[in-house]
């Protein structure tokens, strides 16, 4: 009835944050082991084939920083426009741009080189003319650098971006129930609420006795609402105080055009339900059976013991003359449905039978 | 003033009652339980305002405006805010939420009997003055998701729509399941002219009038909208003017 689910939009925030920096941490890392690695590897292969030389570290640690600039490039496109593609587009297009970018990688080292030879002639010595063949070799070697880098990002991206999104779904999803079942709580029952306390205004200079009755209804129900956590069990002897509560309050508003008939098997009062299970039941009954007719009507309650296993809850209200004003019945149902069996799995079930009355069934495992 | 009272729970119009009990001007001729009883009460006793309860058990507030043959000024009375509330333009009505203070329900009486009590514009006077089968000067009317209360004096066109007639007024237009005829002979015919079958015309709001063929006439609105007065109406509509 009243709100109190936490704010924990702040925490959340942070969670992400710390996300993010946890990505940009990992980038760095992979950046600086995979291209380090890969100069290491030229400079190995430089040494195997006996060609020392100073020109050619500087090159290399030149190529590796050029192609660790194209791969960052990619991951800026990535994150502002590729990230919410599907997989196969995001290689579709790799596959025509890494060549390119591959080609580029070349032109540019060829550029690279010929300035360096420029700004220091000393180097002239070291520097020979490559092939056309020989220049094609190294784009090739590039581009696979290239497309080992990119499958290396994606796979991981993708990993987490699935598993980021099912994690989101999960959060909405119970965030979703859990703002339905506030909101539905907060218009059921503050309608109730104030035309019970705008009846209880009247009561107190008309029937003081009636009045003091009524407030202590109201606490009643009130501490029920409000103390009774979701997640236990109570007793059906306090459900009953709540619903004998609930009713007095009603019958507050709806007076002559609201009687009950109720039938309890007494040594049932110290079995379990789940909070304000009969209370729903019940209120659905009054709304949708007793509120919608111009003369009221007979609510019906039966609580009995149908087997060495098993109790239920049948409440029977007349069917309604006209469209009732509140929508919402069925998800107030379907909420219940789900409390039960979260409470009992398959062995509690609640049923809906519409003949010339409306019944509704709950059993329940002693 | 006569004031009516519309709740189902007993004790709530009897509050009502206690709130009203300083206010010596206002009797309450009737109390209701349901829309069918309170279109009946509204129609016979013709109360100058109403406390209406938005839920009614066959139906809602909304139920008992548009089933009236007349439109008295209204105080709605509810448990809770509704969104249903919200479908108003601003002033055009004034809601209680129950439990209501004294002062709260002092301050929307007076509103209410001030506007009753208002001087008629001039365009209103012609409509003020007592009506064929109501004396009221505005009509109610739910269109979808919007409510309309429409002074009288702001309707300039009155068209058929299907079964339905469509109100003009103002900037804005709003259907209303009712027949034209029946609008017709609820209203004053020296304000509200039958120019055709299709079309009733507020006078007050006609530009310029025209001949046209087969000794009709085309009479231009003030926003230049142009309506055609048949033959059989046009000598009607030039006696009517020569008054």
């Amino acid at each position: 009835m009243f709100s109190d689910a936490p704010n924990n939009m702040s925490d959340q925030h942070q969670g992400s944050i710390k996300i993010l920096q946890d990505t940009a941490r990992q980038y760095i890392k992979l950046q600086l082991l995979f291209w380090g690695g890969y100069l290491l590897l030229n400079l190995i292969f430089m040494g195997l084939w006996g060609a020392k030389s100073f020109f050619l570290l500087i090159l290399f640690l030149l190529l590796s920083i050029v192609l660790a600039s194209m791969t960052h490039a990619l991951r800026y496109f990535y994150k502002h426009r590729a990230h919410a593609w599907p997989l196969y587009k995001t290689a579709l297009y790799l596959l025509w741009a890494l060549p390119l970018l591959a080609l580029a990688a070349q032109a540019l080292m060829v550029g690279l080189t010929r300035l360096l030879v420029f700004v220091f002639p000393v180097l002239i010595a070291n520097n020979q003319p490559i092939s056309i063949g020989g220049l094609l070799g190294y784009a090739m070697n590039y581009c696979i650098m290239l497309t080992l880098w990119c499958a290396i990002y994606l796979l991981r991206a993708e990993f987490t971006k699935r598993r980021h999104s099912e994690v989101a779904y999960w959060q909405l999803q119970a965030q979703l129930k859990d703002n339905e079942l506030q909101f539905l709580r907060s218009q059921i029952n503050s309608h109730f609420l104030f035309n019970a306390i705008n009846n209880l205004r009247t009561l107190i200079t008309e029937d003081a006795q009636a009045a003091r009755k009524g407030m202590a209804s109201l606490s009643v129900l009130l501490r029920g609402l409000l103390q009774s956590d979701s997640q236990q069990l109570v007793t059906l002897r306090d459900e009953l105080d709540w619903v004998q509560g609930y009713l007095y309050l009603e019958s507050l508003q709806f007076e002559h055009r609201l009687s009950t008939h109720m039938e309890i098997d007494e040594n049932l009062l110290t079995a379990k339900l789940p909070p304000l299970v009969m209370q729903t039941l019940v209120e659905n009954a009054i709304k949708h059976g007793i509120a919608a007719r111009r003369q009221g009507g007979e609510l019906r309650i039966c609580i009995q013991r149908i087997s060495t296993e098993y109790w239920q809850i049948e409440v029977q209200n007349p069917l309604p003359e006209f469209q009732p004003m509140h929508i919402g019945n069925q998800i107030g149902l379907r909420n219940t449905r789900e409390r039960l069996h979260m409470a009992f799995g398959h062995k509690a079930s609640l049923d809906l039978e519409f003949s010339t009355l409306v019944t509704t069934r709950v059993q329940l495992p002693l | 003033m006569k004031l009516l009272i519309v709740d189902d729970s007993r004790l709530a119009r009897k509050e009502l009652q206690n709130l009203l009990s300083r206010h010596s001007d206002l009797y309450v001729v009737a109390e209701a339980t349901d829309v069918k009883t309170a279109v009946a009460a509204i129609n016979e006793h013709q109360p100058d305002i109403v406390l209406l309860d938005i839920h009614l058990p066959d139906g809602d507030g909304f139920d008992v405006l548009e089933q009236a043959d007349y439109t008295p000024q209204v105080i709605f009375t509810t448990a809770y805010e509704q969104h249903a509330l919200r479908a108003f333009e601003l002033n055009a009505l004034d809601y209680l939420l129950k439990p209501v203070t004294q002062e709260r329900f002092d301050l929307a009486l007076e509103r209410r009997a001030f506007k009753s009590l208002d001087p008629v514009p001039t365009t209103a006077i012609a409509i003020s003055k007592p009506l064929p089968k109501t004396r009221t000067d505005q009509v109610f009317v739910r269109d979808g998701e919007r409510c309309h209360f429409i002074k009288l004096s702001n309707i300039y066109l009155i068209s058929v729509e299907g079964n339905y007639v469509r109100l003009y007024f103002q900037q804005s237009k709003a259907l209303l399941a009712k027949s034209l005829n029946y609008i017709e002979e609820r209203l004053d015919p020296s304000v509200f002219f039958r120019a055709n079958r299709q079309q009733i015309i507020n006078m007050d709001y006609v530009d310029k009038i025209e001949p046209w063929v087969n000794e009709g006439l085309i009479v231009t609105l003030h926003n230049g909208e142009s309506v055609e007065v048949s033959r059989r109406q046009a000598k009607a509509f030039k006696h009517n003017l020569e008054l």
